[in-house]
């Protein structure tokens, strides 16, 4: 089988995984976005190296395209395929992780991002600067994305532990991520 | 923090499913309409002869100029909404309204004698057009951009300049109801000069609240 076809049928998977996760099967959810992180992070890996980039940010593009992913999943439309939305993502937030590090783009984009599926990387860093964005959001914001991403309590604990409503924990975590989006963006110009 | 210790954070962040683009862009839109003829009606007068208007051809056709930008405009600016919308085929829409005025305009210039093009073209009121219509532009304008920052356009300024079009479009069909120069020459300069300002203005708004 040619890489192509893998590749296509790695595309429908996601694809399927994608419209049962917006059904609200979270663990589609996760299976997708941990198959969707090896494939960008191999991605993103070779367009830093293309462009000349110091490859230990790699993980913070990574994570910043996959938040990307989760906040904008309402702009791709279940009838069309998963896989060029991902690219096009993926690309939008390599170009500009690349302009914020002063190099200028002279590698074909598309070519590195165009073999999505067909390399993964599961070799992940501890990323200490992940860690200093997400102190940098505001109190409740913080101590909620924290005891979910990293201590990985449910919503249900962590409303218990900080004495919140439900409601409450999930609109303070909604908003956590959104900020953290906007940290990652900001952090790089300054 | 580990990349799998974000997934956690946004596998537990699913609870409300995110509305889907063109859903959230007509509901702006209705909103942006809404908004516009408060402004309108109280600021406003409507033109005394609204009656005999509405059988005008001219005054139909000045609405159906700029109702064609507001919808076409708003078309294109869901599909903006998209990362992976790369074709240039659709952006054509944005031809539609312009193409209805080529029309109006060659159909005015055969009924009206030449002598009366320029000023017919000048109208009675045009900075009254010029001024007023970026101004009552400016509300939906805003609700738009609001709208179109829920996507995930990858050309900010672009998206900016096409909701500022979709904007012209609805503060212009309000304003026809105030304005009494129904002329497709009239239209031509003054409207379009008012929908470029707004685009550009749309544009400058955009590069800045439409990154992501």
């Amino acid at each position: 089988m040619g890489r192509f076809v893998v590749q296509t049928l790695r595309e429908e998977e996601w694809a399927e995984q994608m419209r049962a996760a917006l059904a609200g099967d979270d663990a589609a959810y996760r299976a997708l976005l941990h198959a969707l992180s090896q494939s960008l992070r191999s991605a993103i890996r070779r367009g830093f190296a293309h462009a000349g980039a110091p490859l230990n940010d790699v993980e913070d593009v990574l994570q910043e395209t996959l938040l990307a992913l989760h906040l904008k999943r309402n702009t791709w439309d279940p009838a069309q395929p998963l896989g060029p939305w991902v690219r096009a993502i993926a690309r939008h937030k390599l170009i500009d992780a690349l302009r914020r590090r002063g190099r200028r783009i002279q590698v074909p984009i598309d070519a590195i991002i165009g073999t999505l599926a067909a390399e993964e990387d599961s070799s992940e860093l501890d990323r200490q600067d992940a860690q200093r964005l997400v102190n940098g959001l505001p109190g409740r914001q913080r101590d909620v994305v924290q005891a979910v991403s990293i201590d990985g309590q449910s919503i249900k604990e962590v409303a218990e532990r900080l004495q919140m409503k439900e409601v409450a924990v999930r609109v303070t975590l909604h908003r956590g991520l959104k900020a953290l989006g906007a940290l990652h963006r900001e952090d790089d110009r300054t | 923090m580990k990349t799998d210790e974000l997934i956690n954070a946004l596998v537990a962040d699913t609870a409300v499913p995110p509305s889907p683009v063109h859903r959230i862009v007509w509901i702006a839109a209705a909103l942006a309409a809404l908004v516009t003829g408060a402004l309108f009606f109280a600021w406003l007068p409507v033109r005394g002869d609204m009656a005999s208007a509405l059988t005008d051809p001219r005054f139909l056709f000045k609405w159906a100029f700029t109702l064609s930008l507001f919808v076409s405009a708003l078309a294109v600016a869901t599909l903006l909404m998209r990362p992976e919308q790369t074709q240039k085929g659709p952006l054509l829409l944005l031809a539609a309204a312009p193409a209805i005025l080529i029309i109006g305009i060659i159909l005015e210039l055969i009924a009206l004698p030449a002598e009366q093009w320029l000023s017919t073209m000048v109208g009675m009121n045009s900075h009254g057009c010029i001024v007023t219509i970026p101004f009552l532009a400016l509300a939906p304008l805003l609700v738009l951009i609001m709208a179109i920052r829920k996507g995930a356009p990858t050309r900010p300024a672009f998206a900016g300049a096409v909701a500022g079009l979709a904007a012209t479009g609805i503060a212009a069909s309000y304003y026809a109801m105030y304005c009494r120069d129904d002329s497709p020459l009239f239209l031509a300069v003054w409207y379009i000069l008012s929908a470029l300002l707004v685009a550009a203005i749309g544009a400058l708004i955009g590069s800045r609240l439409l990154r992501w």
